[in-house]
């Protein structure tokens, strides 16, 4: 099974490299439209600016991008799939804490993905502006427009659409090439500028250039959605793909540089955005027109990120359960139509506030460090305890990106005033539904009472065959959390007791089993009491969506196949004019007692958690039992051992 | 450092009974059945079984829970049990 898998994400052929142009760099493919411009801003065009920001631009994008995550974040891979969720699932055993920095970097990871959007959009949209009579074109509702069609869209799917996307990416990063070797020809002295030198003495000598580093950020913002886009392509191809896409990407930095030295030098660059002025003026409309597709494709692979995003939030029970849509057969192609809702009031927002790309780079990069902070520290860990990699190699690796990205974020935090605050602020509300979640669960779990199995197992069989009491169901399905053969949760035991008996013929108890690895989908069964009692538990992937209902059909199907399982008649006789078995689940839910135990600390975090749990969905439809046969059973969260309580009894005549 | 939590707890399914007397840092001694158990569930700081449900042995209630579903016995933590003695074996459990 594994040599199958590997052997379908390690393809390399033309159809699979354009794929990955077109799925894989959209991002960090479309930093060109704003970084040099956000680096120069308001200051006289100087060589040292100029040389320097170049420079620092290639090293970070040879540091951070190519070494950091080409060379060693990809190979991190958990079963084909990346991103910062899928290395926590692979290290989360070797350290108790590193459940924290994940929920941290995630949120921030999906706090930039309301700024990705605005900003590369507007980025292009704004071009326009350069094309003869369009000068005074307002570029706010167009952007508005663009992305309201964007995210109404994504209920259809981008499967036909997407096939679009590679071919449209090789043409933008073709023109980018094109772009930039044209003026690199009229001053090829720029290319000294790949020389550290001129890196170092841009921050140690040029004023306020270490601040500057914010801009110089930018150019590698994407690399972590690189990393989460993994599981579509495959790391060789991206690997392959990534010498093309960074010779183009550096070749228009320059180019775009050069014209400052050529076109703008000891003045001022103004309004003018390098990225336009490069381009010939007859192809400044199809040029614009190429930046808008390719900031679309950038757009969607940051909405389809932010659906996955979720979507493993929600299967590690970071998230609450909210629906989960399969536009298409593509598989892992989902639709979360509360996320897509989210996102697009959230970069409507952003562009209505900010108004203009220039405004919105001061809200971008500051929380994106934060994520690739929290990456560097989980892969620490994938070296350390999975590649076993030499200790003081690891503490090197760690120094060096540690280092980098401290001084980014130093660089970006001094944005937090001017617009950074809206993504910390963002991240932020993200931190504290993923904790509460998270947390919360983890409590209310612990006040689930265990009982073991056994005991009561021949209890069972008796109510199973006593006649007097009437039958509940032919088959009684419980979802248990319980992952041990021997152990059952108290309050099964008590629903199955208490008040009127659930008589039944054959009494189940589901679990589902979570597990590290992304699509696993496996099953095993165990009879307790044989033809009474069976325990089945179903492992599941982290980035599967749970159908409880369709699964326990197939392996009640398996079953009856292998003839380990008697259907029984039903007792009133309706079993001859319906062979269907006559199958019954029992949702048990919890809610918050008043007798408990709680901390202040325990009780707000479960309040937030019960209150998060009832805005998202139901376990029934959570479980995918929504068609069946289904009794939801309310039970209080805690239950108290009765304390010694002396209540006396008044005499009526006294 | 291993979890006693679970050393217990298979004590109890491999069958050394469910009847013992724990012995609690404070110098009480508790006797009785082992009727279920709560799981610390990951939570940072607690062991894999954060607290035990204990019935006073000459309590009859198969469920360990009364006439209004209300559990009799006492619940103890963990982190407080010192000793478990297994009276059907004597087998012996050392927390600390």
């Amino acid at each position: 099974m594994k040599k199958v898998f590997e052997s379908a994400h390690s393809r390399v052929s033309a159809a699979t490299l354009l794929v990955a142009l077109g799925i894989i760099y959209g991002d960090i493919g479309t930093s060109p439209l704003y970084v040099v411009k956000a680096v120069v801003g308001e200051r006289p065009v100087t060589e040292m600016l100029v040389y320097g920001a170049v420079s620092c631009v290639f090293w970070t994008i040879t540091f951070q991008t190519t070494f950091k995550y080409i060379y060693l974040t990809l190979r991190a891979d958990n079963r084909g799939e990346g991103g910062i969720f899928s290395l926590y699932a692979l290290v989360r055993r070797y350290g108790k804490y590193l459940i924290i920095p994940t929920i941290i970097g995630a949120s921030a990871l999906l706090a930039d993905g309301i700024i990705t959007p605005p900003i590369s959009v507007a980025s292009a949209v704004e071009g326009l502006s350069n094309i003869n009579g369009l000068d005074n074109i307002p570029t706010m509702p167009i952007v508005i427009v663009i992305i309201s069609i964007l995210f109404i869209v994504q209920r259809f799917g981008t499967q036909i659409v997407g096939r679009m996307f590679g071919p449209a990416m090789l043409t933008w990063f073709s023109m980018l090439f094109i772009l930039g070797i044209l003026q690199v020809i009229q001053h090829p002295d720029i290319i000294k500028a790949l020389n550290p030198y001129y890196a170092y003495a841009f921050l140690t000598q040029y004023p306020g250039g270490f601040a500057l580093l914010g801009g110089v950020f930018l150019a590698t913002t994407g690399a972590e959605a690189l990393y989460s886009d993994l599981g579509h392509c495959g790391k060789k191809n991206i690997r392959i793909t990534w010498v093309f896409v960074k010779t183009c990407l550096i070749t228009n930095y320059m180019g775009q540089a050069a014209w400052l030295m050529n076109s703008r030098y000891d003045s001022f660059l103004g309004s003018e955005n390098p990225f336009f002025m490069i381009m010939p003026e007859w192809f400044l409309l199809p040029g614009v027109l190429i930046a808008t597709m390719a900031a679309i494709i950038a757009s969607q692979a940051l909405i389809s990120g932010s659906y996955t995003l979720i979507n493993e939030a929600m299967n590690l029970n970071f998230w609450p359960r909210i629906a989960v849509r399969q536009p298409s057969d593509t598989k892992g192609q989902i639709y979360i139509p509360s996320v897509n809702i989210m996102l697009w009031i959230g970069c409507v927002l952003v562009v209505l506030h900010f108004k203009t790309s220039s405004h919105m780079e001061a809200a971008y990069g500051l929380a994106i460090t934060i994520t690739m902070m929290v990456t560097t520290y989980l892969l620490s860990y994938y070296l350390a305890f999975k590649l076993r990699w030499p200790k003081l190699l690891i503490g090197l690796l760690v120094t060096l990106f540690a280092s980098i990205e401290i001084s980014f974020f130093i660089a970006n935090i001094r944005k937090f005033p001017e617009g950074g605050y809206i993504t910390i602020m963002v991240s932020s509300i993200f931190i504290l539904i993923m904790y509460t979640i998270y947390k919360g669960r983890k409590i209310s779990n612990r006040f689930t009472k265990f009982v073991d199995l056994g005991k009561y197992a021949q209890q069972i069989k008796r109510l199973s065959e006593d006649d007097e009491v009437p039958r509940f169901s032919t088959h009684l399905v419980y979802l248990t959390k319980a992952n041990y053969r021997h152990e059952i949760e108290e309050k099964i035991i008590k629903s199955i007791f208490s008040k009127k008996p659930k008589r039944a013929d054959v009494y189940w108890f589901l679990h589902i089993h979570r597990t590290e690895a992304p699509y696993t989908l496996s099953y095993n069964v165990s009879e307790l009491i044989e033809d009474k009692v069976i325990k089945v538990n179903i492992h599941v992937g982290f980035r599967i969506q749970p159908r409880t209902e369709l699964y326990f059909k197939l392996i009640v199907q398996a079953l009856i196949d292998n003839k380990e399982l008697n259907l029984h008649l039903r007792d009133d006789g309706s079993t001859k004019y319906n062979y269907e078995p006559d199958f019954k689940f029992v949702v048990i839910e919890k809610f918050l007692s008043v007798e408990n135990e709680f901390s202040l600390n325990e009780g707000l975090l479960l309040n937030g958690y019960f209150f998060l749990k009832q805005l998202g969905q139901s376990d029934e439809k959570a479980f995918g039992l929504d068609k069946s046969d289904v009794v939801i059973e309310d039970v209080p969260l805690v239950y108290q051992p009765v304390n010694q309580v002396q209540l006396t009894r008044l005499d009526n005549n006294a | 450092m291993s979890d006693t939590s679970l050393a217990f707890m298979h004590a109890l399914a491999e069958n050394h009974g469910r009847d013992v007397s724990i012995s609690l840092l404070d110098g009480t001694v508790h006797s009785g059945e082992i009727v279920g158990y709560f799981k610390g569930d990951g939570v940072i700081g607690t062991s894999y079984i954060y607290k035990w449900h204990l019935l006073p042995k000459g309590v009859d209630n198969p469920t360990g829970l009364d006439f209004w579903g209300v559990p009799a016995g006492e619940y103890i933590l963990h982190k407080h049990i010192e000793k478990v003695v297994f009276l059907s074996d004597g087998f012996t459990l050392i927390m600390k």
